[in-house]
């Protein structure tokens, strides 16, 4: 690869170091997405063939199930929220309250709540155990239908914020926690539930679940009725991204016990300790993976023996970006937030006393999560370089991305493979052959720009101190076109930046 | 074309070690990419095939089925009609999962079904060997839950003997699949397993065999003592929760033991089911067991269980929490208590004194009727 001259000079020492590291690094998150790929379908087989007896009718009618409060923060949700909260309500479960948190809108969220579900205010004393912004009113619902519903309108404050307050009001044992404009399957909760009510050894202290992609699937009174693949191929790309992260790597690192990031848009915790922990952190934009990584240190450090747990099973459905601007300004979140926990945590990194996320989580995220793009932009950097400089052997280089792309490629079609015999959404033929066909695109246009969103996104973090939101404006769900059944997501042009926007990650994968 | 393959032997060849291995993983994967593609189509049509023989099956077999459930069927016809569906099913190559399909047809309809059919369906369900396919998967091991859960869906009581040896099994899945069969095919009698329980019960597993208990009609479990009494903590959670559900007050010294019980979750789920079974003569109890606890859970379940058992004395001391605590759950809770013993007026004058604005905001909360 290399063509050293008789008397080997310092540059060729460095040059050979950096292929070695480079070609070794690659081979190495190769080999880890393999036995984590393993690992998930081990564990998503069996859980499919344990649950298949599973009659969740006993918990339904049960009055011993535990409570559950749904917490669901909202900024500027106007177009979707009557729809959203009624699909909240909606879910089966016998033991559940809806809080819904309007974080200072400017549009008419709170008015059209007020009006839909017949709110009025109320004297509620709001239990500040988590400091937040001013709770201005809490409202509920004169209809007895909708008593499970508490409306809290409080000065903008972001979404962490935002939780805190729905935690305050909260009178649940455990709370879902989710964006306002997902979509949760009707039995979410109670697939949530079961791994709280399973552990006889550990303290489960909160559980996740699959996010899948909504963009273009058809939804009707806030349901999913009929699942599609995605029209645009930017979202198309997308759909794979979710499928490997969930499918493949979520449910082996839970598996494992060594998940670092419950997704803000589903998840379920155990109220006492997220209290306990001092909730949600306002100053970070990564909050999910923050309040999963220091629940799991108190954890460690209090001497808990706890569990996180994560269901396979597909639950909530989200919308993601269509356009590349608002993906890029996402991605570039993903990467400060993320960053930023691994910055506040620093001290988990190979630290025995923390165990498996100490010694291996952490570690693992520092390595291929963070620093792979920056690894990967330095080195297409450098290989420019030294090809202009003539220092390497093109021919195996062009050999060496080759079965990078060859690798990429069968991961993604092992992982449509996956779903082929798990959970088996995608049922038309042509809509499989077209994640195929984006499969073998991804790699060439997708996956370099996640580098790039990822290389700015950390440049604005070191250099710029950047904390802002982006922003993904919705239009709410289109009815359907006539003769169709049902309502396709579609999702508007992006608004300018606003600050404080309350919107997770769809998936934080 | 032959000198096309030849020219591409020696150039492969002729490459170096490194090249080969490379070239040779990325056509591997390649094929493999390939391969996985043919896989995924392979597996739909093979899904599609066994849809279709299920759909086929389905339509020959459900008139009979429905034939035999809704009809006064005599000896002979059922035996016919037996043998009907055994020509629909057999087949040198399908015949199990013929049998397969066969079997939860019967278990849909059993259970969307009641009354005569049932009892006619379960009598399908033995006669075409059903039964016994299950009960040969139980002894064989292969498929343990799935039998147990077949059997104890068909509701094939004289298998219970053979589900109850798995009832202290070493697989969870499989020990908690064969207790919830043994209580619903043969109710409190079976329920005898709980006696010597080592292994724990998730709450999950108490909350099913919980759904199964309370479809028994009322009666002494005269077994309760012995689980209140168990050293498996989950054991003793459930008799508390069969005890409060089914109304067995026969044993109450054992649970006002139990107010003082080491673990958490036991002392809790006792106070609630004190304050469930109203029973007011634990009332010097709480109060004791109050001022020995430093958990705010237990206080709160405390207070709360006052609410409901309490009398003048109770007032009194709810009245006192609300004046003393700074732990806002133990002021909420007893300014609630205080309202469900009817002592609004108790309230009232509080938020006509001066109270710390949380004070005072609670008991504004509490007395707010549309919370």
């Amino acid at each position: 690869m290399i063509e050293f001259d008789n008397q080997n000079s310092f540059i060729d020492v460095l040059i050979y170091v950096f292929f070695f590291v480079t070609y070794g690094y690659t081979v190495f998150v190769m080999v880890s997405y393999l036995v984590l790929g393993i690992l998930s379908v081990v564990q998503a087989r069996k859980y499919l063939r344990r649950n298949s007896y599973t009659d969740y009718l006993n918990i339904l009618q049960s009055p011993e199930a535990p409570t559950v409060s749904i917490l669901a923060p909202a900024y500027n949700e106007e177009a979707s929220i009557i729809e959203n909260v009624r699909s909240l309500l909606s879910i089966r479960y016998p033991n559940f309250e809806v809080i819904v948190v309007n974080d200072g809108s400017r549009d008419r969220s709170l008015i059209k709540l007020i009006e839909e579900y017949h709110l009025e205010r109320v004297d509620f004393a709001v239990n500040y155990t988590l400091a937040t912004k001013n709770v201005k009113a809490v409202y509920k619902s004169k209809n007895p239908a909708y008593n499970n519903l508490v409306v809290v309108d409080k000065e903008n404050g972001g979404k962490s914020d935002a939780l805190n307050a729905a935690i305050n009001v909260s009178t649940g044992e455990y709370t879902l926690n989710i964006d306002v404009d997902c979509i949760l399957e009707e039995d979410c909760l109670l697939k949530l539930m079961k791994p709280f009510l399973e552990e006889t050894e550990k303290n489960m202290i909160a559980t996740g679940g699959v996010v899948r992609i909504a963009n273009n699937c058809k939804i009707d009174k806030g349901r999913i009725t009929e699942i599609n693949v995605p029209n645009k191929l930017l979202s198309q790309f997308q759909t794979l991204e979710y499928l490997r992260s969930f499918l493949l790597g979520r449910v082996a690192w839970g598996s494992l016990d060594g998940l670092l990031l419950i997704s803000g848009a589903l998840g379920v915790f155990q109220k006492e300790l997220v209290i306990a922990c001092g909730g949600y952190d306002d100053d970070t934009i990564g909050e999910d993976m923050e309040l999963t990584v220091r629940m799991r240190r108190y954890a460690r450090e209090k001497d808990i023996d706890y569990v996180v747990g994560f269901v396979p099973d597909p639950l909530c459905w989200t919308e993601v970006p269509e356009s590349w601007a608002v993906l890029r300004r996402q991605r570039n979140r993903w990467t400060r937030g993320a960053l930023e926990t691994l910055v506040a945590h620093k001290r988990l990194f190979l630290n025995p006393y923390y165990g498996k996320i100490g010694m291996i989580s952490y570690p693992y995220w520092l390595l291929f999560e963070w620093l792979a793009p920056l690894i990967e932009a330095f080195g297409i950097l450098l290989l420019v370089l030294f090809s202009l400089l003539g220092v390497i052997n093109i021919s195996f280089l062009y050999l060496f991305i080759a079965l990078i792309y060859g690798y990429t490629v069968s991961f993604t079609i092992a992982t449509l493979y996956i779903e082929e015999i798990t959970f088996f959404h995608y049922k038309k033929r042509r809509q499989l052959l077209r994640l195929v066909l984006a499969g073998l695109l991804e790699p060439l246009i997708f996956h370099p720009f996640l580098v790039y969103c990822s290389v700015t996104g950390n440049w604005d973090y070191f250099f710029e101190g950047k904390k802002a939101w982006g922003s993904m404006k919705r239009v709410g769900f289109k009815k359907p076109s006539n003769g169709s059944k049902g309502r396709k997501i579609t999702i508007s042009k992006p608004s300018p930046s606003s600050k404080n926007q309350v919107r997770s990650s769809p998936a934080g994968a | 074309m032959s000198r096309f393959f030849t020219e591409t032997y020696y150039f492969l060849v002729a490459l170096e070690p490194r090249y080969k291995i490379v070239l040779f993983l990325v056509i591997s994967l390649l094929i493999l990419a390939a391969a996985m593609i043919v896989i995924v189509l392979r597996e739909r049509s093979r899904k599609n095939s066994v849809e279709n023989r299920e759909r086929r099956i389905s339509r020959n077999v459900e008139p009979i089925i429905q034939e035999i459930v809704f009809s006064e069927y005599d000896g002979g016809e059922f035996k016919d009609a037996i043998k009907k569906i055994n020509r629909i099913v057999d087949s040198a190559l399908y015949r199990k999962s013929n049998m397969a399909i066969l079997n939860e047809l019967i278990l849909y309809y059993h259970r969307n079904l009641g009354g005569e059919a049932f009892n006619r369906l379960e009598m399908l369900y033995r006669e075409i060997g059903l039964k016994q396919i299950a009960l040969d998967n139980l002894r064989i091991g292969e498929w343990h839950i799935k039998a147990i859960n077949d059997l104890s869906t068909m509701r094939m009581g004289e298998s219970l003997f053979d589900i109850l040896q798995y009832t202290d099994y070493e697989n969870q899945n499989v020990r908690y699949e064969a207790q919830y069969a043994a209580v619903k095919l043969g109710g409190k009698k079976a329920m005898g397993f709980l006696d010597d329980l080592d292994t724990p019960m998730s709450e999950w597993q108490q909350i099913r065999l919980l759904d199964q208990s309370l479809k028994f009609e009322y009666e002494l479990i005269d077994r309760m003592g012995k689980w209140l009494r168990s050293d498996n903590n989950s054991v003793v959670v459930f008799g508390l929760m069969i005890m409060r559900n089914l109304n067995q007050y026969h044993e109450k010294g054992e649970l006002r033991k139990l107010l003082y019980h080491k673990d958490e979750k036991v002392q809790e789920k006792a106070i609630d089911t004190a304050r469930e079974l109203a029973y007011a003569e634990c009332l010097e109890n709480l109060y004791e067991v109050y001022e020995l606890t430093k958990k705010i859970r237990i206080k709160k379940q405390i207070l709360c269980a006052m609410g409901d058992l309490g009398g003048s004395k109770e007032v009194g001391f709810l009245r006192e929490t609300i004046a003393r605590e700074k732990e806002y759950d133990l002021v909420f809770e007893a300014a609630q208590s205080l309202k469900r013993l009817g002592r609004r007026d108790v309230l009232v004058s509080y938020k006509e004194q001066e109270l710390s604005e949380k004070g005072e905001s609670i008991v504004k909360h509490i007395l707010d009727d549309r919370i």
